[in-house]
């Protein structure tokens, strides 16, 4: 099967305004999972379809409903944080060049050491902690406020926009309490909007499984089961 | 002790501080027969050898969490959201049946909710823990609220090591998810959600 034929059946996950049609099911993950148990694809005599194995080489020990995965906050946070962050000097390289991205970054770094009282920790990838990341959020504006002089206005306003609605997002996303549907239905809105401002304005960003996972697996799981935090990994990481 | 998740050190340790029996501490034989008495609740039952340690059953010690939280008045319901957004209320006792499992009940079919995650951390000799939570309560994830299920040493987390470490816990699962768990009397079906760093 060619890729535009798997594009057909599965989507595309760089198709950000394009919500999957239909959530997976437990019957296609038993049908993956097994798609490889004879052996490595390349050594079957007719290889197994893309639309097939989902991408899915080794079987899980265990195989449930997909729709009851919880996205793993703590690593959302992490990730979602660090690609804003990198996001931010892709910008000042797009319209300035590699020089003048080196030199924004000195400022920003700044601003996380003395603003928002960050480092990063040696773990983690070498990204920050979770409880620094909130800390970012929340001082974002010390952020973009060093990025002054090497962006444009126009583009500093919307980095301004996305950090704030990110700031709104992530407090939404950890709360471990039942979310009211209202405000579970902005938040749908708010990661839907973000995620195609910043493909409209950085059409070289290419959308993460984590971005992914933000806009389309987080909400729907919130507006279900009302909470997120409640279901997340803080236990497994205090 | 256990309401607070202490371990008998961190007992000693504040006994010690307070002054012991006058600070208003109870006797050290009281403790040890009482931590004797704990030691032997089928759902505090654990394994050991040199390297790793868990709770010999699975059933056994989410039911005395539920047992605990039903007592203490803590026990609260979790009614899935329908498409209309509306609370589903729980109008059916849960009923086993012999379909293939991890078949999804009805959102109207009264369940309890357990996330299950594995987590890989520590330095020189990393570990995994296993870790269960169960979302019917006001503060799962504190400290005193979750269940640590096992550990054990996390050298490599390739797919052939992950199910040398949690495919023990499968057999105990599985039961679980068919014919249910107990609460306040009543059959509940488990509504089980994957969770961690480490998939599964």
């Amino acid at each position: 099967m060619g890729s535009t034929e798997l594009l057909t059946v599965c989507g595309s996950m760089q198709d950000e305004e394009a919500p999957p049609t239909s959530l997976r099911t437990r019957a296609e993950l038993q049908v993956a999972a097994v798609s490889f148990a004879d052996g490595p694809n390349d050594a079957l005599p007719i290889p197994v379809p893309a639309a097939e194995h989902r991408s899915i080489e080794r079987c899980p020990v265990l195989d449930v409903e997909p729709r009851q995965i919880v996205p793993a906050l703590l690593h959302l946070t992490l990730g979602i944080t660090g690609h804003a962050l990198r996001l931010g000097i892709e910008v000042v390289v797009f319209e300035s060049g590699a020089a003048a991205g080196a030199e924004a970054a000195r400022p920003v770094g700044v601003a996380l050491l003395l603003s928002a009282r960050v480092c990063p920790v040696p773990y983690q990838g070498g990204g920050f902690e979770g409880r620094d990341c909130h800390r970012i959020a929340q001082r974002s504006a010390a952020v973009c406020d060093a990025l002054v002089g090497h962006l444009s206005a126009a583009r500093l306003m919307k980095r301004r926009r996305a950090w704030a609605e990110w700031s709104e997002v992530i407090s939404v996303l950890n709360r471990a309490e039942d979310v009211p549907v209202a405000n579970a239905r902005v938040l749908q809105t708010t990661v839907s909007r973000v995620a195609s401002g910043l493909r409209a304005t950085l059409p070289w960003m290419s959308v993460t499984p984590k971005l992914h996972s933000r806009v389309h697996h987080a909400p729907t799981f919130l507006l279900r089961f009302g909470s997120l935090g409640l279901y997340a990994e803080h236990a497994h990481e205090a | 002790m256990t309401q607070h998740s202490l371990s008998v050190a961190t007992w000693s340790a504040l006994r010690k501080a307070y002054g012991g029996t006058e600070g208003g501490f109870a006797p050290r034989e009281v403790m040890r027969a009482a931590t004797r008495a704990i030691s032997a609740d089928p759902g505090r039952q654990t394994w050991t050898d040199d390297r790793r340690a868990r709770l010999v059953s699975l059933r056994n010690a989410l039911e005395c969490s539920l047992v605990e939280l039903v007592a203490s008045g803590q026990f609260r319901e979790r009614l899935v959201r329908g498409t209309d957004a509306l609370p589903v209320p729980h109008t059916s006792a849960y009923r086993p049946t012999s379909e293939a499992a991890y078949a999804l009940h009805a959102d109207h079919v009264a369940d309890v909710h357990l996330c299950l995650g594995l987590d890989k951390g520590g330095r020189g000799v990393p570990t995994a823990k296993l870790v269960a939570t169960i979302p019917n309560q006001e503060r799962p994830m504190s400290r005193e609220s979750f269940i640590l299920l096992a550990t054990m040493p996390c050298t490599s987390d390739a797919n052939a090591d992950l199910h040398e470490m949690v495919g023990r816990w499968m057999g105990d699962l599985q039961p679980l998810l068919d014919s249910g768990v107990s609460v306040n009397g009543s059959l509940r079906a488990v509504h089980l959600f994957q969770t961690g760093d480490l998939s599964f």
